[in-house]
C-alpha cells in the first residue's frame, strides 16, 4: 500500500496565493500581539482550543503540507471532534493505491429503491443530521422514461418497488475530466491518482461554484453547523474524507477512501441488499466492474456533457 | 503429525468434488459457453448449510420411505416449505433435493451438490445468471473489493421455494429543505416554487 501521489513538496502551480493572502489578513489582524515573524508560531494560551485555532488558520493546502504538518492537522481534527462530540475519533491520511483507479457501476433492474444505500452512507460518512447532506438521492423514475428532471425522491409508500416506476440513485461519479474542479477558485479540489474527487475541507471557502458546476447534483453545502449525535459517530476517518467537516464548506461522495483504499467495499455496496452495487478496479482485468463494463449494455448520465464519470448504470 | 495425515485422505475426495473443475464435469459436458469464456476468478461462498434449521436432513429422511403419495398424506413440518412457488407447476421438490440422501440437492442428473453449493443447481435453468454471478455481474461481493473474493449463495437472497423478491418498505425519505415543500413531480417536470409563485 504505497501512495503515488506527487511528492509533497513538488511546487504547486498556483502555489500559496490564499495562504498569503490570508496569513496577510491574519497578520494585520493580529499585528499588535504578534509580528510577522512568529505568525506561525501558535500561543500558548487558553489550552488546545486557541492553539488550534491559530494553527487551523494557517494551515496549510494539503497536497503542500509536509507529513509533519499533516500529522498535526490531523491530530487538530481528533481534538477537534473531541471538544464537539465528546467522541475519541481517529483522522488517519490514507494514500492512493498503486494500479488501482476506481469505477462504479450500478444494476438498474436490481434496484428496488429501499434506500439502505442512503443509510449506510449515513452512517459511514459523518454528515451532519440536520444539515440535509446525503450523498446519495435514490430518484424514483416513470418506467419507459428517462426523464429526471420528473423524478422525484422523496417518494415514502408504504412498499417499494411501485408498479410502473424504477429507481436511479444518483451520486458523485467521480468524472474523469471534473466540471467542478476546474471551477473551484482556490484549488479545494481536485482529481487523486485513484480516480476520486476528493476535497480539502480545510481549504474550502464555500464559494459554492463548484455546486453550480456539477450536473448531477452531487455537491452539498454544510449551510448550518453540521451536528451528529455522538454515538452515531463513525470514528474512523480519513483526511480526504469522512472527517467531521464544518459550517460552509461542500462535501460529496469519496467513494468512502477510507474504506476502499484500503481493499473495503464502499458503506453503500455494503448496504445494499439486492446487489445492484458492483465497484472495484477499473484497471484490473479480473475485477467485477470489468466484466460489467465489457458484457454488458452500460450507460452514463449525460454522457454527453463529456465529464466522462466513472460511475456506470445498466440493465440485465 | 498422524492426524494431519488422516485429515488429508479424508479431505482429498471432498476437494475432488467441490473443485469447480470436477463439478462441470459432473454436470456433464460443459456448454460451449463455459469453456470458450474465460474461467471466473476463484471465489469462496459464505456457508449457509450450517445454519439449515433441520440440517442433516439425514436424521428424518434416512428412515423414511420415499413414496410421494406421503406427500400429500402427512405434511411435512415446517421449515419445509408448505408449498412450492418456483417456476410455475414446472418444479417439484425433488426436482432439487433428493430423498435417498437428504444432506445433499441433486441436479437434474441426480449429481449430489451440497447445499452451500446450490448455484450449480440453480444454474441448470438459470445459466446466465450463474455465469453473471460467478464474475461478479449479479449477486454480491461481500466486505471487500480486493483479496479473498468471498460471496452471498444464490440462496442468501432468493428463497428457493418462493425466489421472488417481495416489496418492502423503503427507508425514510431524505429531510426537506427548511421552508421548502418536498417538489411534485408531474410529467411535465417538477413544480417548482417559482411556477406556484407566478401561477394565480
Ligand atoms: C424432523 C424430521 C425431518 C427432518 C430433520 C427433515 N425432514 Fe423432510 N420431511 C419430514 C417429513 C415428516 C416429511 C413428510 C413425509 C414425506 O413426504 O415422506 C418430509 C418431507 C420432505 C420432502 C418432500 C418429500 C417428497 O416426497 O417429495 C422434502 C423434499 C424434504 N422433506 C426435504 C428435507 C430436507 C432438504 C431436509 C434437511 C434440510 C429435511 N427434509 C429434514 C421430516 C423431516
Ligand atoms: C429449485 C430447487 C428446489 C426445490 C424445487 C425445492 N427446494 Fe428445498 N431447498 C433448496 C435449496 C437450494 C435449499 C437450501 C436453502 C438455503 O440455503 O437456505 C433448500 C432447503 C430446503 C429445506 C431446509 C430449509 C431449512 O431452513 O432448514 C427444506 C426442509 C426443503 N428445502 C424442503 C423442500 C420441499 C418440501 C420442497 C418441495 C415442496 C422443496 N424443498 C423444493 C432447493 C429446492
Ligand atoms: C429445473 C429448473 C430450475 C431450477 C433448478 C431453478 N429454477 Fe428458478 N425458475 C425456474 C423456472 C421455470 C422459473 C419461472 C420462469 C418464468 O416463469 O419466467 C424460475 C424462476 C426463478 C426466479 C424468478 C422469479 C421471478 O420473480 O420471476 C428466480 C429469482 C429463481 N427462479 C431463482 C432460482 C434459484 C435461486 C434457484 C436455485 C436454488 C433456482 N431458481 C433453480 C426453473 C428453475
Ligand atoms: C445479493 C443478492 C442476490 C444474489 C446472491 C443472487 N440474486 Fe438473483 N436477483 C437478485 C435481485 C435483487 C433480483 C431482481 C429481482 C427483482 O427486482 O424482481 C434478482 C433476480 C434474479 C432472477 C430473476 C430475473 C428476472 O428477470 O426477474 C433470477 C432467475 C435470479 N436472480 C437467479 C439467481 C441465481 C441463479 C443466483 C445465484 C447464482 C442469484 N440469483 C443470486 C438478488 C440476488
Amino acid at each position: 500500500m504505497t501512495g503515488n501521489r506527487e511528492p509533497r513538496d513538488a511546487p504547486c502551480p498556483r502555489d500559496g496565493s490564499r495562504r498569503e493572502f490570508l496569513k496577510n489578513l491574519g497578520v494585520g489582524g493580529v499585528a499588535t500581539i504578534a509580528g510577522t515573524g512568529v505568525a506561525l508560531a501558535a500561543p500558548n494560551l487558553g489550552g488546545d482550543a486557541l492553539a488550534d485555532a491559530w494553527s487551523d488558520f494557517f494551515q496549510d493546502h494539503y497536497q503542500r503540507m509536509t507529513p509533519e504538518e499533516l500529522a498535526n492537522a490531523l491530530a487538530r481534527i481528533e481534538r477537534r471532534a473531541r471538544r464537539r462530540f465528546g467522541v475519541d475519533i481517529r483522522c488517519e491520511d490514507t494514500p492512493p493505491l498503486d494500479g488501482v483507479v476506481f469505477g462504479y457501476a450500478l444494476n438498474i433492474s436490481k434496484c428496488r429503491g429501499y434506500r439502505e444505500c442512503v443509510e449506510g452512507c449515513v452512517r459511514e460518512n459523518n454528515p451532519g443530521r440536520d444539515s440535509q447532506v446525503q450523498y446519495i438521492r435514490v430518484l424514483e423514475i416513470d418506467r419507459g422514461t428517462m426523464n429526471l428532471e420528473g423524478s422525484d425522491h422523496y417518494y415514502d409508500p408504504e412498499t417499494v418497488p411501485r408498479p410502473g416506476k424504477f429507481y436511479l440513485p444518483v451520486q458523485c461519479m467521480q468524472c474523469d475530466d471534473p466540471p467542478c474542479v476546474k471551477s473551484c477558485p482556490v484549488e479545494a479540489t481536485w482529481k487523486e491518482p485513484d480516480g476520486i474527487v476528493v476535497i480539502d475541507y480545510d481549504w474550502c471557502i464555500g464559494c459554492r461554484y463548484c455546486m453550480a458546476a456539477c450536473p448531477y447534483w452531487a455537491r452539498h453545502f454544510n449551510w448550518t453547523d453540521p451536528w451528529i449525535p455522538p454515538a452515531e459517530i463513525n470514528p474512523v476517518t480519513n483526511y480526504l474524507g469522512n472527517r467531521p467537516r464544518a459550517k460552509g464548506v461542500t462535501e460529496k461522495c469519496h467513494f468512502c477512501t477510507q474504506r476502499t483504499r484500503k481493499g473495503r467495499q464502499p458503506a453503500c455496496q455494503e448496504a445494499c441488499p439486492t446487489g445492484a452495487r458492483i465497484f472495484g478496479n477499473l484497471l484490473d482485468p479480473t475485477s467485477e466492474i470489468r466484466y460489467v463494463l465489457e458484457n454488458k449494455t452500460v450507460f452514463r448520465l449525460k454522457e454527453e456533457l463529456g465529464t466522462d464519470p466513472k460511475f456506470w448504470y445498466f440493465t440485465d | 503429525m498422524w492426524r494431519l495425515v488422516l485429515l488429508s485422505v479424508f479431505a482429498l475426495p471432498f476437494q475432488i468434488l467441490w473443485s469447480p473443475v470436477a463439478a462441470v464435469e459432473q454436470n456433464g459436458p460443459p456448454s460451449p459457453a463455459r469453456t470458450s469464456a474465460a474461467q471466473p476468478p476463484p471465489f469462496t461462498v459464505v456457508a449457509r448449510q450450517d445454519n439449515l434449521l433441520f440440517y442433516p436432513c439425514g436424521r428424518c429422511h434416512e428412515f423414511m420411505p420415499e413414496h410421494p403419495l406421503l406427500v400429500a398424506a402427512t405434511r411435512p413440518p415446517p421449515p419445509h416449505p408448505e408449498s412450492l412457488n418456483h417456476g410455475g407447476d414446472r418444479l417439484w421438490c425433488q426436482t432439487c433435493h433428493s430423498l435417498d440422501d437428504a444432506d445433499h440437492l441433486r441436479t437434474l442428473r441426480g449429481t449430489p451438490v451440497p447445499f452451500d453449493r446450490a448455484y450449480l443447481v440453480c444454474g441448470q435453468c438459470h445459466a446466465n445468471r450463474e455465469r453473471d454471478w460467478l464474475f461478479g455481474g449479479h449477486g454480491k461481493r461481500v466486505a471487500n473489493w480486493r483479496g479473498t473474493r468471498e460471496l452471498y449463495l444464490c440462496t442468501n437472497c432468493h428463497d428457493p421455494h418462493d425466489p421472488t423478491i417481495k416489496p418492502r418498505k423503503p427507508r425514510k425519505p431524505p429531510p426537506l429543505r427548511a421552508d421548502l415543500g418536498p417538489v411534485a413531480a408531474t410529467p411535465k417536470g417538477p413544480i417548482m416554487i417559482w411556477d406556484e409563485r407566478v401561477s394565480p
